[in-house]
């Protein structure tokens, strides 16, 4: 367990902070430690199943991020808005966290709920997400709720049966559609990638018809950069 | 009471009396010399303009008075295929004379067509001497349908319609009645089962255009064979019409009344069938004979020649087609066939255990002794890949059949029924096409659950083709799970049926799971006596995946018996399956790896162990105790992590799965399965109280032709059913060909194989 604690501190300290490369783990949990106690006291505290509950094949962490209106959107302004809402290790403590937290389809403006396995960050530029990519579904109004659901029950049940390819997943609510998608590790395999689409078609009942698309988190980085104009600064990468 | 009784069952007679008199007064026959020969080939009953105009001009170029009188008939239904015979050559109306004086009177065997033998064979001979006097014996026949038309000479292609609308005949008897055929066209004649030449030609024709005709996924209804025979006959009543136009020979029409008793009393009935018979003793090369020109041989086997050679009466249907050249791709993947029979092959122990079910079968058929010989003989006779067998018992699988089969290069795995149970199921594979990965012997017996209170048994056997082209391994196969059982007989606890279903399925999707897992896809077979009728509840979810099955009549699932009448019926209330069980509403197991199934043979998947939970599992545990209390740690963000949980309010998505039943499995049935209106439905087993359908070989079907996955099977072909007339035309079952009180279910499969 302690391991997994020391990959997440690796990975702070990893992707977006290279460019402010001298900061020390300790002092990056200081600010988070500023930032909100309750998260830092989450982070510290690994979870573990309970006695005679039910254990879930990988611990997992809810997040949940929205976008402050009029800021500039950055990827460091993504990551400052990306809230560690909690993390779990049995069925029984998902429910704890679940019940707790607004479904999706209620929630304002926005915002996204993400659910990752602990250790990975729902970035882009997460070790385990750079080489990866998502499947994305569009949902009209009115659907995000079931649909995150079945598709989170499915992720924490292992019903991908791809082995450790999933990362997480995503719901992301719009202002005229919502979106949920799931990511894995390895873009280029098709096999896990088509099984993924298979199960997902599966466990969220989607109509034949319904579009899916695949995209790779690289093409994703770059669309985002295009879009903002932006010149990638030097060791963000 | 008596009168009445009387009034009603003479009633048909009567009516057809008051039609025949009517007829006899408004409506004499004519026959006319010199006339042109109706050439038969308008399969309407009605006439066109032209047809009438033609008519009208026969008549006015010359009539006689007629010189026998026809009655009007109702032809009802049976004129709707109507249509020109198919062949003749003088050859054959000299053989028609010469075999009939036997075949009338073998036709007095039946004692209401004495009369008709009689006049047939006179209007024989009255044929035969009115030939030159190039005399055509008119009728309207037609009468009781088109009233309007009375008035109109019409001849009738009459015998056709005798001999193959009417299933109640003989061939003894369509035969004399063939030479009252006005269109002079005359079909191949049937002598007690013998073929005429050239009947052959049209039968290898007829068979290569079912085969051309049929593709998989397509049934092959007797409609398309019938079909096909009737374009083959047009086109043969053409050239009968041209010769006819040539020769001018007419024969003489008659009718016989006893014909419309018979007709009458007999609902209208489905389209004939084909028959499969050798040509010589071997049981190899066969013919497919349309019983168009066969009629009735199922109504009077007796008269068919065992001794001269063996019926075979059952027919292979090819479904295979030709590759098109959008198949090209399947050309760089390997094809790997293979078959699969299901068979249940009667214990002996409950066949001594219900007698009364087998009192039409001479004893000696009923014993071991000589079903088993039989039943190898089958066997042998088909040589499946893999053989699945329901109700064998253990102690003839050690001493007989086991010791059989291993000869034959069979590897056996048995599971006997539950507790005090003698019999059981068995898979058979042949060893040198398949190896055995994994075996799970079902039991669905649970002394804890009120609806798994049985001893029935399933297995479930993954196994891995073997794919060797020469020395070098060029193609992986995926592997192929296959599944037999024998669900519980019982026709009122259509419960039980279900949850031993459902249990069986959890095992089964176990098993494709750990192939999935390790990314392989995984075809499934599943076979078997499911005691449950096509397209009743049961049947339903195995090939829809889904059954709403909460509130319904138990007697219901199964469809055996229609229990309707009773006043009260157990019905089945969710939850089917306590959750002591173990399996969920999906058919799968609720904690990812079931009790039995393990992986006895483990070659080269390593065991995932995964913790694997489906979703109607968790969704149990969503308001347990330790999920209602808020976690400590939980951060608090106003709109976003402040809900409170109201258990009352349930789950709005769940609710509607909550009755139902379904699983993951794509399958569908080999066979087509009509609706049982009539004893000509096809049937898997028979006994004294009557056939049904109940046996079922279900598979994966293919998707699409060059998926990258190659899941599915390709149904290349399977074995006929036979339907219950047939099978009591042979003193029903078991018999002296068939040993068990069910017939063999067998398909051909091909799988793609992936490249190395």
């Amino acid at each position: 367990m302690n391991n997994k604690f020391d990959a997440l501190k690796d990975d702070d300290s990893g992707d977006h902070d290279q460019d402010q490369g001298s900061q020390k783990d300790c002092e990056k949990e200081k600010t988070e430690n500023d930032e909100d106690k309750d998260q830092n006291t989450a982070k510290r505290k690994i979870a573990v199943p309970g006695a005679e509950e039910h254990p879930l094949q990988y611990n997992y962490s809810f997040w949940y991020s929205r976008r402050t209106p009029g800021r500039p959107a950055s990827t460091q302004s993504y990551e400052s808005n990306i809230k560690q809402i909690g993390s779990f290790a049995s069925v029984e403590q998902f429910w704890r966290f679940y019940s707790h937290m607004i479904r999706p389809g209620d929630l304002t403006g926005h915002s996204d709920f993400h659910l990752f396995k602990e250790g990975i960050k729902p970035m882009w530029e997460d070790d385990a997400n750079k080489l990866g990519g998502k499947w994305i579904i569009r949902l009209r109004k009115g659907l995000a709720s079931r649909c995150w659901e079945n598709l989170i029950l499915a992720m924490l049940g292992e019903q991908f049966m791809v082995g450790e390819e999933i990362c997480g997943a995503v719901v992301s609510v719009r202002f005229q559609e919502d979106i949920i998608s799931i990511w894995n590790k390895t873009a280029s395999d098709q096999a896990t990638t088509a099984r993924i689409r298979d199960t997902l078609r599966r466990v969220l009942n989607l109509p034949p018809n319904t579009i899916m698309e695949y995209k790779t988190h690289t093409d994703s980085i770059k669309a985002w950069e295009d879009f903002h104009g932006l010149v990638n600064p030097a060791g963000a990468r | 009471m008596i009168g009445s009784l009387l009034f009603y069952g003479l009633y048909p007679l009567t009516r057809l009396l008051n039609r025949i008199s009517e007829s006899l007064k408004k409506c004499p026959s004519m026959v006319f010399f010199n006339g042109k020969v109706w050439d038969g080939g308008v399969p309407s009953r009605r006439f066109t303009t032209t047809q009438t105009a033609l008519l009208d001009q026969w008549l006015s170029t010359g009539t006689v008075p007629p010189e026998t009188k026809e009655p009007g008939r109702e032809m009802g239904e049976a004129l709707k295929e109507n249509d020109t015979l198919g062949k003749e050559t003088s050859k054959e109306a000299e053989m028609r004379k010469t075999i009939e004086e036997p075949e009338s009177e073998t036709a007095k065997k039946e004692s209401g067509c004495v009369a008709l033998g009689q006049k047939a064979e006179e209007a024989e001979m009255r044929f035969g001497k009115n030939s030159e006097e190039r005399e055509v014996l008119k009728e309207d026949w037609i009468k009781g349908e088109v009233p309007q038309k009375q008035d109109l000479v019409q001849p009738l292609p009459q015998s056709e319609w005798t001999r193959e609308n009417n299933p109640f005949e003989d061939s003894e008897d369509a035969a004399p009645k063939r030479t009252s055929d006005d269109s002079e066209v005359q079909k191949p004649t049937v002598n007690d089962g013998t073929i005429e030449d050239g009947s052959e030609d049209r039968m290898s024709v007829i068979v290569q255009q079912l085969e051309k005709n049929t593709s998989l996924g397509k049934s092959v209804t007797k409609a398309q064979v019938q079909h096909t025979v009737w374009e083959n006959r047009a086109k043969g009543g053409e050239a009968a019409g041209l010769w006819l136009a040539n020769t001018g020979e007419d024969p003489a029409e008659i009718w016989d009344p006893g014909l419309d008793l018979v007709y009458l009393l007999h609902e209208a009935q489905t389209q004939p069938k084909g028959w499969h018979f050798p040509i010589g003793p071997g049981l190899e090369e066969v013919v497919f004979c349309p019983s168009t020109s066969i009629p009735g041989m199922s109504y009077n086997p007796q008269s068919l020649e065992r001794g001269e050679f063996e019926v075979v009466w059952r027919l292979w249907e090819n479904l295979s087609e030709n590759p098109t050249p959008q198949e090209a791709c399947l050309e760089l993947q390997g094809l790997f066939d293979f078959t699969v029979m299901s068979y249940n092959i009667l214990a002996q122990d409950l066949l001594e255990a219900n007698q009364e079910l087998y009192t039409h079968c001479p004893l000696e058929v009923l014993s071991w002794d000589y079903r088993f010989p039989n039943l190898i003989r089958e066997f042998k006779k088909w040589e499946p890949d893999i053989l699945c067998l329901q109700e064998v018992q253990e102690d003839h699988f050690k001493d007989q059949l086991h010791p059989a089969l291993s000869d034959m290069g069979y590897t056996c795995v048995y599971k006997r029924r539950t507790r005090n149970k003698r019999d059981g199921c068995v898979i058979c594979y042949r060893s040198d096409r398949f190896s055995q990965m994994s075996e799970s012997l079902v039991e669905f017996y649970r002394p804890d659950c009120e609806v798994l209170d049985r001893d029935n048994v399933g297995i479930v056997l993954l196994l891995q083709p073997i794919v060797t082209q020469g020395s070098e391994v060029t193609f992986k196969s995926p592997p192929l799970c296959v599944a037999t059982t024998h669900l519980l007989f019982n026709p009122k606890r259509g419960d039980i049926k279900l949850a031993q279903l459902a249990v069986l399925l959890a095992e089964i999707d176990c098993v494709v799971n750990n192939c999935k897992v390790n990314g392989e896809p995984c075809n499934v077979v599943l076979c078997g006596d499911f005691n449950a009728l096509p397209n009743m509840p049961l049947y339903q979810l195995i090939t829809t995946r889904q059954l709403y099955y909460h509130g319904l009549p138990a007697w219901m699932i199964s469809g055996q018996e229609d229990l309707s009448y009773k006043a009260h019926h157990w019905k089945v209330f969710a939850p089917l399956l306590p959750s002591t069980v173990g399996i969920n509403d999906n058919c799968q197991y609720t904690s990812g790896i079931g009790p039995t199934c393990k992986e006895t043979v483990s070659t080269q998947r390593p065991k995932t162990g995964r913790l694997q939970y489906d979703r109607d599992f968790l969704l149990q545990l969503q308001f347990c105790e330790a999920a209602c209390v808020r976690p400590c740690h939980l951060v608090y963000i106003p709109g976003v992590t402040d809900n409170t949980i109201d258990p009352s309010e349930q789950h709005p998505f769940v609710r509607r799965f909550r009755r139902m039943i379904s699983h993951n499995m794509n399958l569908q049935s080999v066979y087509i399965h009509v609706i049982p209106e009539t004893n000509r439905s096809k049937v898997t087993t028979l006994h004294s109280e009557g056939g049904a359908v109940v046996d079922y070989i279900f598979y994966t079907p293919q998707q699409s032709r060059c998926s990258g996955d190659g899941g599915g099977l390709k149904l290349l072909g399977r074995l006929a059913l036979l339907s219950e007339e047939d099978l009591w035309s042979m003193t029903g079952l078991p018999n002296d060909i068939f040993p068990s009180d069910h017939l063999s279910l067998l398909a051909k499969f091909q799988m793609y194989l992936n490249p190395v």
